[in-house]
């Protein structure tokens, strides 16, 4: 605690210190106004951003705008507003810099057209127009223009958790990414699926609604239309202070806002289908704007087979308006979003005969209030303040049918330790099972940044900001209809979930303080953002390690960029970044384990005598920690004019990822198995007086959260984006990554041979410290070549994707003897040398302990060279309208290989094509 | 135009790749000779020349296509077919010295014919044309498992066992395996160390008593089942049989997903959990297959002190590749010699057929396949009506004697007395 409380000291001192210099100087001032460039309108509401800077305005009803204490020097000016093509300017700014700024509508008729996304060091930012001319469907879809992607199908009806400069995916990296609409993030730590069946503490699971369903994995981007957003921002590498509780960077989403004709898509392809219509309004003279959007969504995986889809239904309301407060500009956004989902199965052959439905019905709805004032004071240049609350419901319900196919099974009846009378299920049954979850989350921000030039040439902002967030789960939890007809009764394991709305609420405060220096000497600019970020999570049991526990995460940025023509740029990045546990994690069921004692079944049910025993397992793991992600990060951009080329080299560590992980303790029981010599039981109920008592041991597991998962990631991320060919009239963008993830656990292999020896269970759990790792291995370039023809407002695209290299290879220490062993006892021991030569001999208890490891299990598999191309082409009509067309893998070459494990496989997926519409109406 | 031609290239280059990689190898002449050699398994125990005139047959394991080269005086036969793989077999029946019938028979599943193998050698075994019948054999094995209410399921699997001998025999001891290595697997490190001498085994039972406590009748069956209840009675159970007159029952223990009908006595279990071993089971498509033999008694003693004197250690070194790094293999394996076996059947089931053979020639030269997996397909021995009495047919080929009937028994309580 003392460690991490101490650079926050530090940082308020150097807080106080600069805001003391503040007075000291002022940097440029910009103001301009915005204009139509076809009618001379003043374009209002359109977001003015000074690039590198982090300053960012909305321009006023009159098109006008301003900022004060720009740091002298050469900067990029960006305007973006929604049914404009982007405008960008390079603005050199020494004293009073006055600007007037003509907007064109966005058209393939603009020689210029935006189809990629935009890199500035490691953050991408994907604009309307290029937004528009994925098509997509879900958020997934836009990722694939960041490097490294590769070409997936989007299937609707699962759920697919998000990869970030991995190869493959796993829960923490996806539960790690942050997803912001509008500078709020959208959690899912309120999530709680708690039921033998669903969670991973239990044996058997729902397969069901383990592919649908993405608790502690993060956000599920099928929720997220893209129809409502103007811009989203990824960044990878190393966040802003500002931005907390992630490991894998952030998804910054900005939602449509201004004024705006009616636009309507409609898109359709073998899958899905989509309907959308927007418009914004301006509100009189003062009234502001009013941007609303609607979007429909039907999906299915496979067009044969409508037994198994997803609806999504959206809606958004965004209001904007520029207010004064003390003469100052105060700027107001209320976003109030709804979306509805539903997901429904009740799919093949199999499942018709048995009747069983799988259903999850989603609702969200988010209301958020963001006010910024601009004061453009020396001490304080900009203050925001940002209320948010969202409530989902969650519900999903299943009917599934229980057949046991191994004779009948135990009713859990205990509610406590020890022994009882058991009763039978039946062999076949139906189970109603619901779980039900909603979430509330209340996030309350408060930014505020001081910008002034400390000298000539050297600008200095501050920003710090306090942020509080509160989690409270008021569903019902995992609900099954008839307690006596459990839905998962196959290893006599249940939990008795306790609702929702019973768990104390998750609040989180956090606070921030960030510093940067930008310093320009002719060619050379030199920037610098410096800063920490702490959190204390509160209101959790007092036992619990990270209750009121202060942890800071440092986050550093620098780049040096020389030249101007051409300019070369170095960059560098170190950050930690902090993850909390979901609620999931914290507050885990109990498991209820019925072991039997007493077995006897006959036809007759009078005879029949079950007894059991109930032991109780707390999972819970009061020393959880969150996960930390170590991210370093450095790169090299070389631009000459437009041309640009960039190199990211990266390296990630987390090291404390949530990992289930299986828990092995004994438990000794009485069993009454053996009938006494000359015992009758015929005709009766056989009783536990006509059997030998014999005290039995085993050992049971149960898993228990730890943080023990290590996701390492490496990586080179390259980018070559070419200015048109004049002669071809095509831009060509090469991108791609080489990757390499290692996914592994810190914690030993445990393992159980599970021999009887002479009808007794194996007496001994090995601990082997095996080291185990996989390793992925991937590297790919992405070719885009976009021909623009703006005298036919036709943009065509060939994407083009190698895989040249994707291995996997398993690795560990060949661990063939345990180092420590569990007995009945439960207490771990050390194999002392007259162990180990028992364990390596042909001992018939110890030998077991000795494993056998196959050199097969180390080959490297390694896929060949595979080839994707892509076609897609859209052309523009008179007022906009655009038509597009796009065919997925027109070619697919994925040659089969043969597998480290030597089994000849081969990928192959059919084409995929699909038509879409946007039509602008005058209205 | 420049940029539509350049496509079009990329296009055309790539459909050439395609179609490159799909082309026809029909016209190619595939046909390789080679020279098979017969020659006796125990040096001596066979004169080779009596194989003179019969056939070797070489069935393509993808076609089925047979194709027939007769053996000369020497036991050769020059074989010009197509390169591939073949199950080869010999199976002539001879008279001995003392006017019995004698099979002369050799089986070797999935050998690679092609210019690396100029010489096959095949070993030949001589068997008696009819097993003696002088203790125990399987008359039905339920392993395939059924549906019920539509799901797949084998929770009445049987195993049926019958005195075929004139005397009284007694089930104490009698022990039934199964076999480690599955029949659709390619041949293990080990297998060459242990058949066909020994046959690893996963796990036995054995029927309880000291000696003489389970006495069966001449022409008396005894029924194990896996669990010893009225199955058709379990809702949802619809295709499933009553076994509650079961002799035996296999209670694998309290926590094991079984329960225990105290009406039926349990037989003694013995798994061999080692790695690589899956303990004792029926796989329900046949991949395990049956194996009986006897201790001297079913007592826990007997049994410890059979499974010590029966394992040993498969100890492998393999050199380090490219990509794999060098290892020893050890596996523990607890085997049943091949001369103590009393009866067994190669299982299997028809799309994997028999891969490798888990049970040595001598004691089945043939295999009995079902179709798939739950399908109701009983493996049951072919009845010789003897006057009011029913034997069964044995001639340790399971081709011959094992029929399959649809649907499987029923073995309610007192059913003997039906």
């Amino acid at each position: 605690m003392a460690l991490t409380a101490h650079p926050m000291r530090l940082l308020a001192t150097l807080l106080l210190l600069l805001a003391a210099l503040a007075s000291r100087g002022q940097g440029c001032a910009v103001s301009g106004t915005l204009a139509d460039d076809n009618n001379g309108e003043a374009v209002g509401f359109a977001i003015v951003s000074m690039e590198g800077l982090d300053l960012r305005v909305q321009s006023d009803i009159n098109g006008a705008f301003a900022f004060s204490n720009v740091p002298e020097g050469e900067w990029t000016l960006r305007v973006e507003c929604l049914g404009y093509a982007t405008l960008t300017r390079r603005v050199r700014c020494k004293g009073n810099v006055s600007l007037r700024l003509r907007l064109k509508p966005g058209s393939l008729a603009l020689p210029e057209v935006e189809v990629m996304a935009r890199s500035r060091g490691s953050k991408y930012t994907v604009g309307q127009t290029a937004l528009e001319y994925i098509q997509p469907t879900s958020l997934a879809d836009v990722m694939l223009l960041l490097p490294g992607s590769v070409y997936r199908e989007n299937d609707l009806t699962r759920f697919t958790p998000i990869s970030t400069r991995q190869v493959g995916s796993d829960d923490n990296s996806a539960l790690g990414v942050s997803v912001m609409a509008d500078g709020v993030a959208i959690s899912t730590d309120g999530m709680r699926s708690q039921l033998v069946g669903l969670t991973q503490n239990g044996g058997s699971n729902d397969t069901e609604i383990a592919a649908r369903s993405g608790v502690n994995q993060g956000v599920d981007m099928r929720y997220i239309s893209t129809d409502h957003i103007q811009s989203v921002d990824f960044q990878r590498g190393i966040s802003s202070a500002r931005y907390g509780n992630l490991t894998g960077g952030t998804v910054q989403i900005h939602s449509k806002r201004g004024a705006s004709p009616l636009r309507a898509r409609l898109k359709s392809d073998l899958r899905t289908s989509l309907a959308y219509a927007g418009k914004g309004w301006r509100l009189g003279a003062r009234g502001g704007t009013l941007h609303l959007g609607v979007d429909f969504l039907h999906a299915t995986n496979d067009p044969r087979e409508n037994m198994d889809k997803f609806n999504r239904l959206t809606a958004q309301a965004f209001y904007s308006n520029r207010f004064r407060l003390l003469g100052m500009p105060l700027d107001m956004d209320v976003r109030l979003s709804q979306t509805v989902t539903m997901n429904k199965m009740k799919k093949d052959e199999l499942t018709y005969e048995y009747d069983e439905t799988y259903k999850a019905d989603y609702s969200r709805t988010a209301l958020m209030w963001k006010a910024t004032l601009n004061a453009s004071r020396p001490w304080l240049d900009r203050l925001e303040a940002v209320v948010s609350a969202d409530y989902t419901r969650d519900r999903v319900t299943r009917h599934k049918m229980v057949l046991s196919g191994s004779g009948p099974m135990n009713m859990p009846l205990a509610w406590q330790e020890g022994e009882m009378e058991g009763i039978y299920l039946p062999g076949k049954y139906y189970s109603d099972f619901h779980i039900d979850n909603q979430p509330v989350n209340i996030n309350v921000q408060l930014h505020a940044s001081t910008r002034f030039t400390l000298m000539q040439g050297l600008g200095t902002s501050i920003l710090y900001g306090l942020e509080y967030t509160d989690v409270k789960n008021h569903g019902r939890g995992a609900v099954i209809d008839d307690p006596a007809r459990p839905p998962f009764p196959y290893d006599n394991s249940y939990m008795r979930p306790r609702p929702n709305y019973a768990i104390p609420a998750m609040r989180t405060g956090a606070g921030y303080l960030q510093a940067g220096l930008a310093l320009e000497r002719g060619i050379h600019t030199l920037s610098l953002q410096a800063g920490v970020r702490a959190t204390c999570p509160m209101n959790l049991p007092h036992d619990y390690w990270l209750n009121h526990r202060l942890m800071a995460d440092p986050r550093l940025n620098v780049s040096y960029t020389v030249g101007s023509r051409w300019a070369l740029t170095l960059r560098a990045g170190y950050g930690r970044e902090t993850k909390m546990p979901t609620m999931d994690y914290l507050y885990p069921e109990k498991v209820y384990k019925d072991f039997y004692m007493l077995n006897a079944y006959t036809t007759e049910p009078e005879r029949r005598h079950l007894i059991t025993y109930t032991r109780i397992y707390d999972p819970s793991n009061r020393r959880l920690r969150p996960n930390t992600n170590n991210k370093w990060e450095a790169g090299a951009d070389l631009a000459y004019g437009r041309a640009q080329l960039s190199l990211t080299a990266f390296y990630e560590r987390s090291t404390r990822g949530f990992e289930y992980m299986t828990t092995y303790t004994p438990a000794t029981y009485t069993v009454y198995t053996t009938l006494l010599p000359g015992a009758d039981v015929s005709g009766r109920r056989p009783e536990k007086s006509d059997y030998v008592a014999e005290q039995y041991s085993l050992f049971n597991t149960f898993r228990r959260v730890m943080n023990s998962s290590k996701v390492t990631k490496r990586g080179i991320e390259y980018r070559l984006s070419l200015p048109e060919i004049k002669l071809l009239r095509t831009s060509v963008e090469v991108n791609g990554a080489w990757y390499q993830t290692d996914y592994a656990s810190s914690l030993p292999t445990y393992w159980y041979p599970a021999a009887k020896i002479g009808g007794k269970e194996y007496p001994y759990v090995g601990i082997y410290d095996n080291g185990s790792r996989n390793r992925y291995s991937r590297l790919n370039t992405n070719v885009w070549l976009n021909t623009h023809i703006p005298r036919f407002k036709l943009m065509l695209t060939n994407f083009v994707q190698f895989v040249w290299l994707n291995t996997s290879q398993y690795s560990d220490n060949r661990c063939y003897d345990p180092q420590q062993y569990i007995d009945f006892s439960g207490a771990a021991h050390e194999v002392d040398a007259t162990t180990l030569a028992r364990i390596e001999s042909q001992d018939g208890l110890w030998r077991y302990l000795r494993r056998t490891i196959l050199p097969i299990n180390y080959a490297r598999d390694k896929k060949p060279v595979s080839v994707l191309w892509n076609i897609k082409a859209t052309k523009e009509f008179g007022n906009g309208t655009k038509l597009s067309f796009f065919v997925n893998r027109i070619i697919d070459i994925s040659p089969k290989y043969l597998s480290g494990s030597r089994v000849t496989r081969r990928e192959w997926n059919d084409p995929f094509f699909g038509l879409e519409l946007y039509y602008n109406f005058k209205l | 135009m420049q940029r539509f031609i350049s496509r079009l290239a990329l296009a055309m280059a790539s459909l050439t790749i395609v179609f490159a990689s799909c082309s026809s190898d029909d016209d190619i002449d595939n046909s390789v000779t080679i020279q098979f050699n017969a020659a006796p398994t125990v040096s001596g125990a066979l004169d080779i020349a009596t194989l003179q005139g019969a056939t070797v047959d070489f069935t393509d394991v993808r076609s089925q296509d047979v194709k027939r080269f007769p053996l000369d005086a020497e036991g050769k036969a020059q074989v010009t077919i197509n390169r591939g793989t073949y199950h080869i077999s010999i199976d002539k029946t001879v008279q001995n010295a003392q006017g019995e019938d004698v099979v002369i028979s050799l089986r070797m599943e999935n050998v690679s014919v092609s210019e690396a193998t100029p010489v096959i050698q095949g070993y030949v075994n001589s068997l008696p044309a009819k097993a003696l019948g002088q203790d125990f054999i399987f008359s039905e094995i339920f392993f395939n498992g059924e549906r019920n209410s539509g799901r797949m399921m084998h929770p009445d699997q049987y195993i049926v066992i019958f005195n075929p001998t004139e005397r009284t025999l007694y089930a104490d001891g009698v022990s039934i395996a199964v076999t480690q290595h599955l029949s659709w697997q390619n041949k293990q490190l080990w297998y060459d160390s242990y058949y066909p001498e020994r046959v690893p085994v996963g796990g036995f039972i054995t029927i309880p008593g000291t000696g003489q406590e389970h006495p069966v009748a001449p022409g008396e069956r005894l029924v194990i089942a896996f669990t010893a209840i009225d199955h058709s009675a379990v809702e949802g159970y619809d295709h499933a049989v009553d076994l509650t007159g079961a002799d035996f029952e296999v209670y694998f223990g309290p926590e094991s997903k079984d329960v225990d009908n105290p009406d039926v006595p349990n037989v003694l279990i013995t798994e061999n959990a080692d790695p690589y071993s899956y303990g004792f089971f029926l796989q329900p498509r046949g991949y395990v297959s049956p194996l009986m033999f006897r201790l001297a008694d079913g007592t826990q003693t007997t049994i410890d002190a059979y499974v010590a004197a029966n394992t040993s250690r498969s100890k492998t070194h393999v050199a380090a590749k490219d990509d794999t790094p060098e290892a020893d293999i050890d596996v523990t394996i607890l085997s049943v010699p091949t001369s103590t076996v009393i009866d067994a059947v190669q299982t299997s089931d028809v799309p994997q057929d028999v891969k490798t053979r888990v049970i040595p020639e001598v004691l089945d030269r043939g295999k009995f396949l079902v179709n798939g997996c739950h399908r109701q397909e009983l493996c049951v021995r072919k009845v010789i009506e003897v006057g009011s009495r029913t034997f069964y047919q044995d001639t340790n080929n399971s081709t011959e004697d094992m029929v399959m009937q649809q649907g499987q028994n029923s073995f309610p309580k007192g059913w003997r007395d039906k």
